[in-house]
């Protein structure tokens, strides 16, 4: 498919809700927030079960031998799917275990400084203070970011910050840097490449947490070569909950241990990483079959129709509720995920909360995403799919003006 | 059921064959080494797979709200049955992974040493190595374990270690002593409450290994009393794989961390321990019926069966082979997991090893039980359970006969 091929909301091609009978949904159920914790299709689960069911037939079987050459052809494909040398690849459960794999495998010593943002993911941010709390004189250094924000003003935000610590000359140095390619809450595509470019130039290592990326946007370890990096998996490769990829440059491999230590500790980082322990490995087997499910329509389909739905959905939202998107017309900001401000009048109504939207939405609508304050507006985050189409998008903005003109009567 | 009228090897009761159509085995498969990854009931996967579909009907809804009061259901229960307080247990995926949560979370300092047997399991002991390795001056006491060894030789040998310890009057101090409730290979039960208070009265804290406990032997810690306790649900308790349970002593709580720190990182330990980032929950959650696919017979019925049929079990293999059971008369020492001695002339035959024997097994006999050496023997170690009888053994330990024949004849 040529570029002017590719679906877009406007010309779904082989998407939209056809696609739901692919997937386990309920008749009266719509899926708005994928970017949370993923789903996967019918023929991802039957693989599932097949590959449980196969284990139970002879567990030692499958846990001493066969498993693994499943376990391999993952880090295989996975390598050439992402650009980089499979050796460089481990499977763990989720982006917090790939997080604290790193965090906690790194001898910080005391005048250790890690950089993060103030919009990283929140078990990142609690890791790091963690970190801080269990070594001596090993601290955090926060940068303050509030979107709307140009690529070029987050870059010179980090920048000063840089800047600013080496203006203390207190001895200190910053070691890590951990920097979201996409954010989770609000969801901003970062300049990534520029972000670890600078980071290096300042000395420091760069962890990019890719947890959104593998499936929403496309990945090139061979160009960004990050010292570290994660991805779920199970969020927008259509893989099952518990399947997610961290990379680990060669040159820091020997300092790098699970979370979990093995009986095969100090045997090398494939060797280590190999095995985590006795677990239903179904989950991560499920990368296999979900890169077969995507490989019927290309990366660039899907990506194409998701990122599609995801700019024209946040627009037809907005213009319902009569506010605006995050990133207005930064189109390039937004990959699936769209965030969209609400109409509330008061910032402050007790009622406007994550838990007690969740409630309403719910329970009343049977349907969610999530809701949070960020500068100052209140905003919802939605997640363009396969299986969604504008209309749903148009639906579910019909929905939150009901909700938030019942709370600004109530005000 | 009073205690003559328990099922035994004799007389099997609901147990035996009977039982396979319980469980998930093929026609031509029988399970011996159970001890290894377990297995579970036809209706524990059926309600696994359930959770699961329901957990894709609406993953907001589930994985934000619905699965945290059957967590802590399941925790009500396992509190009541392990005897102790709720708000001391966590579940985590594995023994591995309840290892690493407290001996990475535990604060050593220079000096500090840690006591381990040798006939730990290989994870434990390697994680301790690596605390050595990753901190100043911290040391391990391995303490070397040959069985077989009566409960009073095996005391007076940590007690020795311990008193030359204290001889050494060099400034250092034992933090922290990790002890089998039932060791794996070889696998004994070790008297593990007189261990508990030895350490203690050392002044040191014990961490329990109790991976192959629940299930397989009362559990009682408002008797036993540990610091620490780990027990795999997936082993003997019939739970699927990656389902294990904690306990943290009140007193230590506000120490211990899990190995990867989430968002809600010193919300105090329940809270901390709550959620263990995204993954599929429906191997915990099995837990529930695997407990209740227990109820039906009762634990005692159930353990009566199993110790019974590991001890004449072990009699008949080591009959067939001419050999002995490494705990010999010492049927206190065995639960369900015994150990019997292979006639092998030539301890240092090129395929006597765990790997070139269980290919032979699996390929050519379909089944698998350990092989390893220990002491002066090789030994295999075979599990006892509900869905085996006395003429499974039989069985097995004429296919034993034969594989050592033709090694010995090979030699």
């Amino acid at each position: 498919m040529t570029n002017a091929e590719l679906p877009t909301a406007a010309n779904p091609g082989p998407f939209g809700h056809k696609q739901r009978k692919n997937f386990l949904f309920p008749e009266n159920y719509t899926q708005f927030n994928h970017g949370s914790y993923g789903t996967f299709p019918k023929v991802v689960q039957d693989d599932i079960r097949a590959f449980q069911d196969r284990c139970e037939q002879n567990p030692d079987r499958w846990n001493r031998c066969d498993l693994f050459t499943y376990m391999d052809d993952i880090r295989t494909q996975l390598a050439e799917f992402i650009n980089c040398d499979k050796a460089e690849l481990a499977l763990v459960n989720n982006t917090t275990a790939g997080v604290n794999t790193v965090l906690r495998s790194l001898p910080f010593v005391p005048g250790d400084r890690i950089l993060v943002l103030s919009t990283g993911f929140i078990a990142v941010n609690q890791t790091v203070r963690y970190i801080c709390d269990a070594h001596e004189d090993v601290k955090v250094i926060e940068v303050p970011v509030t979107f709307p924000l140009s690529d070029k003003d987050l870059l010179n935000k980090v920048e000063e910050a840089l800047k600013a610590h080496q203006e203390l000359k207190d001895g200190s140095r910053i070691k890590l840097g951990i920097v979201d390619w996409i954010s989770s809450v609000p969801s901003v595509i970062h300049p990534v490449k520029e972000l670890v470019e600078l980071l290096h130039s300042y000395g420091a290592l760069v962890y990019v947490d890719g947890a959104h990326t593998i499936g929403q946007v496309p990945v090139d370890l061979g160009y960004l070569r990050p010292d570290f990096y994660i991805t779920n998996c199970h969020k927008w490769l259509f893989s099952a909950r518990g399947s997610a990829l961290l990379y680990v440059a060669k040159r820091h491999q020997h300092l790098i241990h699970p979370i979990s230590i093995t009986g095969d500790y100090n045997s090398g980082f494939e060797k280590e990483f190999s095995f985590l322990g006795t677990q239903d490995y179904s989950s991560i087997l499920s990368i296999l079959t979900a890169l077969k499910f995507r490989k019927q329509y290309g990366e660039d389909a899907i990506i194409s129709y998701t990122h599609s739905l995801a700019i024209e959905g946040g627009k037809a939202m907005a213009k319902i509720l009569g506010t605006h998107t995050l990133t207005r017309d930064d189109d390039d900001k937004v990959a699936n995920m769209v965030n969209v401000a609400l109409p509330i009048k008061d910032l402050k109504h007790p009622k406007a909360n994550n838990a007690d939207f969740m409630k309403i939405m719910l329970d009343k609508y049977n349907l969610y995403t999530p809701a949070f304050i960020h500068g100052d507006h209140l905003y919802t985050r939605v997640s363009a799919q396969i299986y969604l189409e504008l209309e749903d998008f148009v639906r579910l903005a019909n929905i939150w003006k009901e909700v938030i003109e019942g709370l600004n009567a109530s005000s | 059921m009073t205690k003559t009228e328990l099922p035994t090897a004799a007389n099997p009761g609901p147990f035996g064959h009977q039982q396979r159509k319980n469980f998930l085995f093929p026609e031509n498969f029988t399970q011996f080494n159970h001890g290894s990854y377990g297995t579970f009931p036809k209706v524990v996967q059926a309600e696994i797979r359930a959770y699961q579909d329901l957990t894709e009907q609406d993953a907001d809804r589930w994985n934000r709200r619905d699965l945290f009061p059957v967590m802590d259901n399941i925790r009500t229960q396992l509190a009541e049955f392990v005897n102790c307080d709720k708000a001391e247990l966590a579940l985590v995926t594995n023994t591995t992974v309840g290892i690493n949560t407290v001996l990475r979370s535990l604060p050593f300092v220079p000096g500090d040493r840690i006591l381990v047997l040798s006939t730990g399991y290989i994870s434990v002991n390697k994680t301790v190595s690596y605390i050595c390795d990753t901190q100043e001056d911290v040391k391990v006491v391995e303490v070397p374990v040959t069985f077989p060894l009566s409960d009073k030789d095996l005391l007076t040998k940590v007690e020795d270690a311990l008193k030359a310890h204290k001889e050494l009057r060099d400034g250092s101090r034992i933090k922290l002593g990790i002890v089998d409730w039932i060791s794996s290979v070889p696998s004994a039960v070790h008297p593990v409450k007189e261990l508990v208070e030895l350490l203690h009265s050392y002044g040191a804290l014990v961490y329990v290994d109790g991976a192959h406990a629940i299930g397989q032997v009362p559990v009682d810690l408002g008797y036993l009393r540990p610091d620490f306790f780990i027990t795999n649900c997936h082993k003997w308790l019939f739970s699927a794989r990656g389902s294990a349970l904690l306990y943290v002593a009140k007193r230590h709580q506000h120490l211990i961390h899990p190995t990867a720190i989430s968002g809600l990182y010193k919300s105090g330990f329940e809270n901390e321990f709550a959620y263990a980032g995204t993954q599929d929950y429906s191997s915990i959650l099995s837990i529930l019926s695997a407990l209740q696919f227990r109820k039906q017979y009762g634990e005692d019925a159930i353990i009566s069966y199993t110790h019974s049929l590991a001890v004449e079990g072990g009699k008949a293999m080591a009959k067939i082979l001419g050999t002995h059971t490494l705990t010999g008369d010492n049927d206190d020492q065995v639960a369900n997991m015994v150990n019997v001695a292979l006639p092998l002339k030539d301890l240092s035959h090129p395929k006597a090893n765990t790997k070139d024997l269980m290919e032979i097994l699996m390929d050519k006999y379909n089944i698998f039980t350990p092989a390893f050496r220990h002491g002066e023997h090789l030994y295999t170690r075979v599990s006892a359970q509900i869905y085996l009888e006395l003429d499974d053994f039989v069985r097995l330990g004429n296919i034993w006969k034969e594989v050592i024949d033709d090694l010995n004849a090979s030699s």
